[in-house]
């Protein structure tokens, strides 16, 4: 029995400052919505009321986009919001995600080269999956709104790794 | 020894100051600490791993084997650099590993004279009794290379990068720069990698002009071509190791105290031009300083313009002696050709060569220049899984087969000839190779130490001796003899050690067989595979929502299952006994956020979850919960946790903390096999759902004041169901299940909204006495019920039936993972361990945790179990434990010795239920 609150720094506050670095920089991204659903791909997007999904290394845009996750999995960000469960008619399964996943925003000239510390990640190599594995952890990750702004999510508990993660290479 | 005037690549504008072994010494830019020491005369710049025997430069770069220092430079100390592929910086204090005070005069040299006593495996033979660890300390201190230090090096951090290209080539000599060039220029990525300053390879070395250029003028047209095409070249990066699907780790390395880093490049094609070293020749005496290598003699005078000695003899059975020669000539020296295959032949002096014999004939000189032919650097291909032929004609291990898309050129693939190497890179027709040479073996009766591993002193009597002792097979042979270990891996002493062996059975070298090469190619530091991942970001625990709050409580956080959660509140651990009272006589707030919430959806999830569990989960309702095991296919608990109906087609899974991502994996996996993907999925939606759990006689009365709009009363909302209600506004759903054994409420909401609910229980629970309470309380509560966790009161043969849950077992007719397994012979064995309580006697202190109990047969202690959990129950006031024994069921009331750590002691077996065994408070 150990007393290890030292040893794992207390998490930052949600209204955490950026992280500016040269070329770069880190921001929390909060999102009002997130939502997981699998199913055909085509019954999912008419579900969340998205004209197509976002794999690598496409670029999102606007505040309510989908974001595809595999095969027959997407993850609908800012969308409708839809009742969790089995959606006979489409054949899709629903999820709130929203609190499950944390979103950060990395973006300036150096950021793929960021990511590219921990990640093989290609400009010109597409994956239809924005699923991703960060220095081990499992993350995704896809542009938004612009060349050099990415946006990666985690799950909640692993948000705190992936921040010192990125702050300290920002920093750098 | 002696610089040449206008030879090498240094800048002798730049000169460089340094010490070795505590003498100064000055070197220029460009040089290595082997070339520099080389050019102020020093020799002597190591001492061999086990017989202390004076050693210098086998070879130029990282075929050197002998000359390890460790290094300091502005307060930077790095242990077991290889001095002939560490570039000299001014400043340097190098001094030489497993040397006691020099290099030059180690105390420990006398062991050579007792080397008779210490041949290969005498440490296995010799210090077996009493026991090996009274030597070992003294062993371990007489041995081994540089110091490490205890203490981490500041700032010491390796960058690691991902990149791809269509063509990486490995090597910078003649053929991998005509090879970059060729890809290059026919629009492909290139990426091209050399581990030296200056790409050329062994160009500079064999003298003469490359294609009508200079090597140098060659060279930068080359490298010019190549980065105009767009292709990336990169010195001082060597390959470490070829891994799965063309990926390749490449080293980079900087200035000396900075971490080199990693690149990890994932190449369409592999072309691998790493060339070739000189195989020593085997002969008695073959160790002394002044002793080295042809190529290395060469690049010693190429690169750094230093010719290794004044009367040299080059003992060569191949072609390239002659040139050689007429290299080493015209820098001034004396040579005499000497052709290797009619031996033997034996080296005499000490410290320093004074000749070499033929029989009668004793040649004066004060350098041997040694080659058993050419040895390709095939390292590479066989870390890729690629296979080797013999070629009889060059006595050498060639690439044959390959991995996709990796391709060998040049020297590395047996193409010695630069005309013949260049045709092979550009994929033109090849001129026929002029290389020629006469096998040889070693002489198995000639008089005198022959050495075959120079860096870990194994020699032909060593071999010998393994052969005798029927150590035969080479993987064998390496681990007994040692040859091929440490940072040489076999690199010189691979071909010398196969030949030995080949010689010894009367085989030949290809029916010896050959050593498995692994990564790394070269010594890199462990940092190197760090990278980022270190501290908290090696392997980072999950952290809760409610951290803060936590904290702000006072819990102590730990580890637990791979989350930080709290393990108690207060001011240590004594508070613990202070929690679990509380619990069973008010209430006590846990946060159960790490509990599984993954939910199970379609509408085939019932048949899923059905096939899935062990308990029968199709017959379960809307609004129910059901108790389940998962098993693994060979019908052991692998995880035990509720499952929630939350409608037709939809269920949650609320399994163990620890094994929410195993669990998720074990779903997808049998989703996708043997199911129809498209009628159930799966979703962890455990981190979008934290939990505030209440349990204790006062639970229902908090719940009651956070307005929670649910009818709590206990006949409305039963043990083993759950409801749906709302917290401020949102959802907020209600399970009544108990991990304690008293009444209990798990509320999962939003993360919005778990902070205000756990701060309105604890606002509800204080004036009722309750209070926060962490893991180790709850540990002990569950305890006292019986409550078992899964890997600590179950190990991995544990069956279902063993924990007392038979019916399933018994009468589901479903299929169910692991179901063949139970009714094997092993499962129905009437020795099972199962689970049981015990009871210390009256005034006993707590049994020992992994305690035994024994069964005491003719004086002979047997072990029928162990002790799984053990406490001392503040509830009960007395310690209680739990335990699997064999046929522990039938064993109640019967009592057991316990045996931990030489002392004895009494249990007598009850039921593991310890705690309201009727039920009355679980359903209260």
């Amino acid at each position: 029995m150990r007393n290890d609150n030292a040893k794992w720094a207390a998490p930052l506050e949600q209204n955490r400052a950026d992280v500016v670095g040269k070329n770069a920089r880190l921001s929390l991204q909060p999102l009002s919505r997130q939502t997981m659903l699998s199913g055909p791909a085509a019954q999912c997007l008419a579900l969340a009321d998205q004209p197509s999904a976002s794999g690598w290394p496409d670029i999102a845009r606007g505040e309510s986009y989908a974001i595809r996750l595999r095969r027959d999995r997407i993850l609908a960000v800012n969308g409708p919001a839809l009742t969790d469960g089995w959606h006979e008619r489409s054949g899709v399964a629903v999820s709130d995600m929203t609190g499950g996943y944390a979103a950060c925003t990395l973006s300036g000239p150096r950021a793929l080269d960021i990511l590219k510390t921990g990640t093989a990640l290609e400009l010109a190599l597409p994956s239809g999956s924005a699923m991703q594995r960060f220095h081990r952890q499992e993350v995704i990750i896809y542009r938004w709104q612009a060349e050099d702004t990415f946006r990666i999510h985690t799950q909640r508990g692993q948000l705190e790794s992936l921040w010192g993660l990125l702050a300290a290479l920002v920093v750098k | 020894m002696k610089r040449v005037e206008g030879l090498g690549l240094i800048d002798r504008r730049t000169p460089l100051n340094f010490s070795f072994d505590g003498k100064p010494y000055q070197g220029f830019a460009g040089d290595t600490l082997a070339s520099a020491l080389l050019a102020n005369g020093q020799r002597i710049m190591g001492r061999s791993f086990k017989y202390h025997r004076p050693r210098s430069v086998w070879g130029a770069w990282f075929d050197d084997p002998n000359a390890i220092f460790d290094i300091e430079l502005n307060g930077f100390h790095e242990p077991n650099c290889p001095a002939a592929t560490t570039y000299l910086e001014e400043g340097m204090q190098a001094r030489a590993v497993n040397a006691t005070p020099n290099a030059h005069s180690d105390i420990k040299g006398l062991l050579d004279k007792f080397n008779r006593f210490m041949p290969a495996g005498f440490y296995y033979k010799t210090f077996m009794w009493p026991n090996w660890h009274l030597f070992e300390g003294f062993i371990r201190n007489m041995a081994g290379l540089g110091r490490v230090e205890n203490v981490a090096k500041s700032g010491y951090i390796s960058e690691q990068h991902h990149a791809t290209c269509d063509v990486l080539v490995i090597g910078g000599g003649a053929a991998g720069l005509a090879a970059a060039r060729v890809a290059a220029e026919s629009g492909r990525s290139v990426i091209l990698a050399d581990d030296h300053r200056e790409f050329g390879g062994g160009l500079f070395r064999q003298g003469g002009l490359v294609e009508g250029q200079t090597p140098v003028d060659w060279v930068t047209e080359q490298l010019s071509a190549v980065t105009a095409a767009g292709g990336l070249v990169m010195p001082l990066t060597t390959a470490i190791g070829v891994y799965d699907h063309n990926l390749v780790g490449l080293v980079e390395a900087h200035a000396f105290g900075q971490a080199p880093s990693l690149h990890r490049i994932r190449a369409e094609q592999i072309i691998m031009a790493t060339g070739a070293i000189d195989r020593p020749v085997t002969f008695a005496n073959n160790d002394r300083p002044g002793i080295i290598a042809v190529d290395g003699a060469l690049e010693f005078l190429a690169r750094y313009g230093v010719l290794v000695g004044k009367n040299i003899a080059i003992l060569s059975n191949n072609s390239l002696a002659t040139p050689a020669a007429e290299i080493l000539r015209t820098a001034g020296a004396k040579v005499r050709l000497l052709d290797a295959s009619t031996g033997p032949f034996t080296a005499h002096g000490g410290k320093s060569l004074n000749a070499i014999s033929q029989g009668t004939e004793r040649i004066p000189c004060d350098t041997i220049l040694a080659s058993g032919g050419l040895v390709p650097l095939v390292h590479l291909w066989r870390h890729a899984g690629g296979k080797l032929s013999w070629r009889a004609d060059i006595a050498a291990f060639v690439p044959a087969k390959g991995p996709v898309g990796m391709q060998a050129i040049g020297a590395a693939n047996g193409t010695f000839d630069l005309d013949v190497s260049l045709s092979e890179a550009r994929g033109e027709n090849l001129p026929k190779s002029t290389y020629t040479l006469r096998p040889i073996q070693p002489d198995l009766t000639a008089k005198g130490r022959q050495w075959i591993d120079f860096q870990h002193d194994v020699t032909l009597k060593d071999i010998e001796l393994a052969a005798r002792e029927n150590y035969t097979s080479v993987e064998h042979l390496k681990r007994y003899t040692t040859l091929g270990m440490a940072s040489d891996q076999g690199k010189t002493s691979n071909m010398a050690g196969l030949a030995a062996m080949a010689t010894l059975q009367g085989k030949s070298i290809p029916e010896t067989g050959t050593t498995t090469f692994r990564p790394p190619f070269v010594p890199v530091p462990f940092e190197v595979y760090r990278g980022a991942r270190r501290g908290q970001y090696f392997n980072p625990l999950k952290r809760l929502v409610l951290e803060p709050e936590l904290r702000a409580a006072g819990a102590a956080m730990a580890e637990y299952g791979g989350s930080l959660r709290p393990a108690w509140f207060g001011s240590g651990p004594h508070e613990i006994t202070r929690e679990a009272i509380m619990a069973r006589r008010a209430a006590a707030i846990f946060d159960a956020s790490t509990l599984g919430k993954i939910e199970v959806i379609g509408p085939d999830a019932a048949a899923f979850l059905n096939f899935i569990y062990y308990n029968t989960m199709a017959t379960l309702k809307p609004g129910f919960i059901r108790y389940g095991f998962m098993l693994t296919e060979r019908g052991a608990v692998y995880d035990d946790g509720v499952v929630a109906r939350m409608g037709e087609n939809r269920f949650i899974i609320s399994c163990s903390s620890s094994h929410v991502d195993g669990v998720v994996a074990r779903l997808e996996a049998w989703r996708q096999d043997g199911n129809n993907p498209d009628r159930v999925f799966i979703h962890d939606t455990t981190p979008n759902w934290p939990t505030v759990t209440v349990t204790g006689p006062k639970a229902r009365e908090i719940l009651e004041s956070l307005d929670l709009q649910i009818d709590l009363a206990p006949e409305a909302f039963k043990h083993m169901t759950w409801r749906e209600g709302r917290f401020e506004g949102a959802v907020a759903r209600v399970s009544r299940v108990s991990f304690s054994g008293d009444t209990s409420f798990e509320i999962s909401v939003p993360v919005a909204t778990a902070t205000a609910l756990w701060q309105a229980a604890l606002a509800a629970g204080k004036p009722l006495g309750a209070g926060p309470a962490g893991v180790e309380a709850l540990s002990i509560l569950r305890a006292e019920k019986g409550y078992l966790i899964i890997g600590k009161d179950t190990d991995g043969d544990t069956m279902p039936h063993d924990l007392g849950f038979s019916i399933p077992r018994q009468k589901k007719t479903a299929d169910f993972v692991g179901d063949r397994s139970l009714h094997t012979e092993n499962a129905n064995r009437a020795d099972r361990k199962q689970l049981v309580g015990l009871m210390a006697p009256p005034g006993a202190a707590a049994l020992p945790t992994g305690a035994h109990l024994v069964e005491v047969t003719l004086g002979k202690r047997r072990s029928i179990g162990y002790v799984t959990s053990s406490y001392h129950s503040p509830t009960l006031g007395h310690p209680i434990a739990l335990a699997l024994i064999e046929g522990g069921a039938a064993r109640m009331g019967e009592d057991l010795t316990v045996w931990h750590m030489g002392k004895q002691s009494a249990a007598q077996v009850t039921s593991p239920c310890f705690y309201d065994p009727e039920g009355a408070a679980l359903h209260a």
